[in-house]
């Protein structure tokens, strides 16, 4: 997997929202947000190919989880960013 | 998102600055009775030039933001009010904008009323027009129109 193109990850105030480029309009309405342990996922995921079991790996790297619920919530977190059409 | 004003709206002018529009919910009563509280957006964009009956987002004396009208221009001083509001006005420089409202979308809609549009303009005429009946309008419009006609009590919702 792979996130697509044209992306930037804002942080704002301790709450991160990822932002489309060369978008004309920007709708704070319709803005994904993330949080914490999800944007750090998303910086580890960008700008290369991933498995879930590689992010799942570093969650463990850096958060105290078992990797059985690690994996877990990578799987849940990448469906979601499926169904937001971020990945290719 | 509950991100202070202090912090968020810099971030739109950020983005504004680099030649997007950004469209952000309306929070706050002080453009009634076209504009409502947490039910529609404005769509905000770079102010090159400011005039008179332009709405925009500006940082007034005090600190706060206000999405509000200009009502007076001297040189680069603007005096801004709410159309909402009946008495209060708030001081700015023309430095001050942070972007300047294109239109707005209503009622859920997906099209926008653009503040360059006959709608905006009529309503502008009119509302402008209407300085000593205003408070009897927007005592209808919050007591009557919102709860028995368009069943919406926005004043709930935060």
């Amino acid at each position: 997997m792979r996130i697509k193109d044209g992306f930037e990850l804002h942080e704002i105030c301790g709450e991160f929202v990822l932002i489309a480029q060369g978008v004309e309009n920007i709708d704070f309405n319709k803005v994904v947000s993330f949080n914490e342990t999800s944007a750090f996922l998303w910086k580890e995921a960008y700008a290369c190919d991933f498995t879930s079991e590689d992010l799942a790996e570093k969650l463990c790297e850096k958060y105290e989880v078992k990797r059985d619920e690690a994996l877990q919530d990578v799987d849940a977190l990448v469906l979601q960013w499926k169904k937001a059409g971020l990945l290719v | 998102m509950n991100i202070p004003n202090n912090i968020l709206i810099p971030e739109i002018g950020r983005l504004i600055q680099q030649g997007h529009t950004v469209t952000i919910l309306v929070k706050g009563f002080s453009m009634r009775p076209f504009v409502e509280h947490c039910r529609d957006k404005v769509v905000l964009a770079r102010c090159f030039n400011v005039f008179v009956n332009d709405v925009v987002l500006a940082k007034v004396e005090g600190g706060q933001y206000v999405l509000h009208r200009v009502i007076e221009k001297d040189d680069n001083r603007l005096t801004l009010q709410g159309d909402g509001n009946l008495t209060s006005t708030e001081h700015c420089l023309t430095s001050d904008i942070v972007g300047k409202a294109l239109g707005f979308i209503r009622k859920g809609r997906k099209r926008e009323d653009r503040t360059d549009g006959v709608k905006w303009k009529i309503y502008s005429f009119v509302w402008l027009h209407l300085k000593f009946i205003r408070p009897y309008v927007l005592a209808f419009y919050s007591h009557v129109w919102l709860r028995f006609i368009e069943r919406n009590n926005y004043c709930d919702e935060n």
